[in-house]
């Protein structure tokens, strides 16, 4: 028996050299790629620079990214689910295949249970019970069986577990996007430092008390998602705020913990678009268990879409604010603002969707939830529905005007600024 | 100058003076025994509220929402109040551990161990005696916990800075976790050296070590287990009070410590803990299954070197509690690889079982029926384990209800069934009572359709990705959890079973014989050779050693 143990003692041993050296290579091989991506980064900036957003179709974007428009949630589960990252898929097949491998030692010892039970009850008929106190064939086989099949399930399991965790050469070579989540009580935060995008926090509430026939507070916890690009890998970075968070989600096979003034890490990459979910997997206080994760993963050009829509973002929810008070003279104000800043396509278009897109996620909320909302006594959902699709259209309108109205005075104001500069010109010409 | 030197009268009590001063090791195992079963009733009631809640429409969080939009109120325990739900989780696997599990063992090892060694009392009594009395302010302070400012510690029986942190200086429940862990880890050391002396010592002359019985084995390994483990634990808690009293910064990584730190400290002692809470039911499980298949135990050499290395392993593989925390990947795959090992004894002695019990005339005793039910679920607890040691996976399962259902298949399915199957075996030893079969029976068979039911979906809906400590779940949840609740009113009602069946035998007469289950011709063992209960002081002489050697069998001795 003191054997076995030392086999044991020795078999973590090795398992753990191995390991460590294996780790050496690693660590040797990044430190090289490190040295050469001072050259490579360049490269990559420049890469990402030229990169033309596609224009924007506002209707299309908050269909992709309106947390309910007309999209399923994905809740996949490990067993029978549909991981989209390449690991979670092995981890899913890697669990049946240790399933199948332990279900003999399940069911045997289940088994010979029920044989034992019935077989050898006391029947009261004077049979003597055996004697026997020890079978050293059967006591050498029954541990070296468990020994060897643990051994077999190791290596497929120390190779994903590597592959799990060591980042891919992606991040070396400076093609990763990075992102960070910092988790809070209780919601989550999504900064993407490659793409100045910062403070995408995960749940918003919502008070609209004007908007007759709903319920007067309306708070309630609309996911913001965590958006990311399919087929990029991408590193996530977490961090927390006040306690030990963990941020996890199934469908991509990532959890970690998130520590306070630490930074943890994670990575992955999927092929797959869709919307998927999951949640704090740390105890972290009284609403833990609400402090749900939702992500989308989009084609490369909608997340740029995306970006591009984030980074206006609070200057047009400010102006969305504007537009809800309903002072003509402010809205005005803060429209001239907005506008006079930046007038791309892009501008124009956020406006536009970070004003219908409360509206919609409350619609498509309501919605889905229809079941739960109305009781038997007040069915309200289908009202509160249409009142708050008349609300978003009038504000859209009201918008669409205002932009119009812009446009026509900045139009006249730069044909001013152009008769002036061509006069400027043809007298600085003709001064000369 | 007098002749004769007059002896002082003794002073000796009787009633509750008597239970308040014993020294007496029988005495003292009946107080850890009544101590064990009204603090279980306390935590199980506890695991009632969670249950409820979680069965409850106001644990939906669909549902949830759709009252708040409402205005109404949500039909539910806690939903409003996720803390006092966080306190209850907390309390719930704190009392179950520090004040149930271990003192409940404690109560077998100290009434049955010294007679099963032909022993007079332990070796140190009246440091028995202190040990005992330890836990009592230990569960005062955990139940009063409750009605403190800001109530108990509702930062999981974990207690992980920084959450455990938060609420220093208001809220002293915390705190008094951390004084109620430290005195119940007080009474663990003490009664460790205690035994670990008393069977080294004392044992009678030509019991050599190759004829202890295996109780006492588990025992023996159990209490060096709470001796080198316990310790450790005391160092964890011991941070967190100093952090949150006395400005130290040993847990927060902006003053130079670091909240892992607290987790390798805690879960150094806690994975040992497991292992303390599940041998000594695995030395009695030997003697009860052994006992109603009129055989010996099978492999007794075997047992005891598993139960040896399932406890020098036990300390080399705490970090598979903390696979999600950012450990160096080779960190991972060693902790993986080492927690493999631990599947080898396990399944080396439940083998032996199966072979103890195979060949046997096999009577369905109440004590027979639980250890045959704790084979059953501990070995699908035990592969829940070997998933969970797979770091792949557990990233996956990693505090999710998969967890949950795996500690509790081999908590309750293991330590509480072979609890409750020690009571029922040694109970009419302890008391000269024995208790009522059918009813036991009954008990028996609820209990583990109860834990199969509430523990055995635990692993499915872990799997779909319910995350523990949540008190509302998504709606995809929701039938799980009912059935989960459904199988812990089935459970409670066994332990209930139990409960009333012993102060039901309190109003009858001492009618048991020395050995009222007819096992003593092949088991063998001192504590049936005796009255029930045995007299004071055990023996009057030493007795003769009637213990053949386990090794051989009983015609070849």
């Amino acid at each position: 028996m003191r054997h076995f143990l030392a086999i044991l003692f020795c078999l973590n041993l090795f398992a753990g050299t191995v390991l460590a050296a294996e780790d050496q290579a690693v660590a040797v091989t990044a430190s090289e790629i490190a040295a050469t991506e001072a050259d490579a980064g360049s490269d990559a900036t420049a890469v990402e620079a030229t990169t033309e957003p596609v224009a924007t179709d506002v209707d299309t974007m908050l269909g992709l990214l309106n947390p309910a428009q007309d999209v399923q949630i994905d809740t996949t589960n490990m067993l029978w689910g549909d991981p989209v990252s390449q690991i979670g898929q092995q981890i899913q097949v890697k669990t049946w295949l240790a399933v199948l491998i332990f279900l003999p030692f399940l069911i045997i010892p289940q088994v010979l249970l029920l044989v034992v039970i019935f077989k050898f009850r006391d029947r009261k008929d004077g049979r003597k019970p055996a004697t026997f106190v020890g079978h050293h064939t059967l006591e050498f086989w029954w541990t070296v069986i468990p020994i060897i099949v643990l051994i077999i399930v190791t290596f497929p399991m120390v190779d994903l577990l590597y592959e799990q965790e060591m980042p891919p050469k992606e991040v070396h070579t400076g093609d990763a996007m990075e992102v960070r989540i910092t988790g809070k009580q209780f919601n989550w935060i999504y900064d993407y430092p490659d793409h100045g995008v910062e403070g995408v926090a995960t749940f918003r509430m919502l008070f609209e008390p004007e908007i007759e026939g709903t319920p007067s507070k309306l708070d309630f916890y609309l996911q913001e998602p965590a958006v990311f690009m399919t087929g990029k890998v991408t590193t996530l970075f977490f961090s927390a705020i006040d306690v030990t968070h963990a941020w996890g989600v199934p469908a991509i096979a990532v959890k970690k913990d998130c520590f306070v003034d630490r930074i943890t890490h994670s990575w992955f990459s999927s092929d797959t678009a869709g919307w998927f979910e999951g949640q704090c997997y740390e105890l972290c206080g009284a609403w833990h268990g609400k402090m749900i994760v939702t992500i989308a993963i989009v084609e490369p050009e909608q997340f740029t879409c995306w970006v591009e829509l984030m980074q206006h973002r609070s200057a047009a929810t400010a102006l969305a604010a504007s537009l809800r008070a309903g002072d003509q003279e402010k809205i005005q104000e803060a429209a001239k603002k907005y506008f006079d800043k930046d007038q791309s396509q892009e501008r124009k278009d956020a406006a536009l969707y970070w004003l219908k897109y409360e509206y919609l996620a409350k619609i498509k909320w309501l919605e889905n939830h229809k079941r739960f909302l109305n009781s038997e006594d007040n069915v309200w959902v289908d009202g509160a529905i249409s009142k708050t699709r008349s609300f978003m259209n009038g504000r859209v309108q009201t918008l669409q005007r205002v932009m119009a109205n812009y446009r026509q005075q900045a139009n006249l104001q730069s044909a001013d600024e152009e008769a002036t500069a061509a006069a400027v010109a043809t007298s600085e010409g003709a001064g000369e | 100058m007098s002749d004769a030197a007059v002896m002082p009268e003794i002073k000796r009590y009787t009633g509750i003076m008597d239970y308040l001063t014993t020294v007496d090791h029988k005495k003292i195992g009946l107080m850890y025994f009544w101590f064990a079963l009204i603090m279980g009733i306390v935590g199980g009631g506890m695991a009632g509220a969670i249950r409820l809640q979680l069965a409850m429409p106001g644990a939906v969080l669909e549902k949830l929402y759709a009252a708040e939009m409402n205005n109404a109120t949500s039909f539910s325990l806690f939903s409003e109040n996720g803390h006092l739900f966080n306190q209850m989780t907390t309390m719930h696997a704190s009392i179950m551990i520090f004040a149930v599990i271990i003192p409940a063992f404690a109560a077998f090892g100290n009434y049955i161990v010294p007679i099963m060694i032909g022993a007079r009392d332990m070796a140190f009594p009246k440091l028995n005696a202190f040990a005992f009395w330890l836990l009592v302010p230990a569960g005062i302070l955990l139940i009063t916990s409750f009605f403190v400012q800001g109530g108990a510690a509702a930062s999981g029986w974990t207690a992980y800075p920084p959450l455990s942190l938060q609420g220093a200086g208001s809220n002293p429940g915390q705190d008094m976790w951390v004084l109620a862990v430290h005195l119940a880890g007080m009474s663990s050391i003490l009664g460790a050296i205690n035994f670990l002396v008393t069977i080294t010592n004392m044992r009678a002359p030509g019991m050599t070590w190759g004829k202890v019985p295996l109780f006492a084995w588990a025992v023996y390994f159990t209490s060096a287990l709470q001796l080198v483990a316990t310790p450790v634990l005391g160092a964890a808690v011991t941070m967190i009070i100093l952090d949150r009293n006395f400005d130290t910064g040993l847990l927060i990584a902006s003053r130079g410590g670091d909240p892992v730190l607290y987790q390798h400290i805690f879960w150094f002692y806690s994975h040992p803990a497991v292992y303390i809470m599940i041998l000594p039911g695995f030395g009695a499980a030997s003697h009860i299954m052994a006992a109603f298949s009129s055989k010996r135990i099978f492999g007794y050499t075997a047992m005891v070197v598993a139960i040896g290395s399932i406890g020098v392993l036990g300390f080399m593989v705490w970090a598979h509690h903390m696979f999600t925390i950012g450990m160096p990947t080779w960190m991972q795959a060693y902790f993986m690889i080492a927690s493999f090992g631990i599947g080898v004894p396990t399944g080396i002695k439940v083998f032996s079982w199966l072979a103890t019990i195979w060949g046997g005339t096999i009577r369905f005793t109440t004590p027979m029926l639980y250890c045959l039910g704790f084979i059953s679920i501990f070995v699908l607890g035990g592969f829940g384990g070997l998933i969970l040691a797979m770091v792949p996976i557990d990233i996956q399962l990693h505090d999710t209800y998969f967890v949950v259902g795996h500690f509790h298949y081999t908590l309750v399915g293991g330590s509480v069934m072979l609890i409750f199957a020690s009571a029922y075996y040694w109970w009419p030893k302890m008391s000269g009572r024995m208790l009522n079969e059918t009813a036991g029976k009954i008990g028996a068979g609820l209990m583990f359709t109860g834990i199969f039911l509430a523990f055995g979906n635990m692993h499915i809906s872990g799997a779909l990705g319910m995350a523990r400590r949540i008190v509302a779940y998504r709606e995809e949840f929701e039938t799980l959890n009912h059935v989960s609740t459904f199988g812990y009113l089935l459970t409670a009602i066994a332990a209930l079973i139990l409960f009333f069946s012993i102060v039901a035998s309190l109003f009858r007469k001492r009618d048991c014989g020395d050995d009222p289950w007819e096992i003593n011709d092949i088991q063998q063992s001192f504590e049936w050779a005796t009255s029930s209960p045995p007299p004071p002081y055990n023996f009057e002489e030493v007795p003769p050693i009637p213990v053949t050697d386990p090794r051989k069998r009983v015609d070849q001795q």
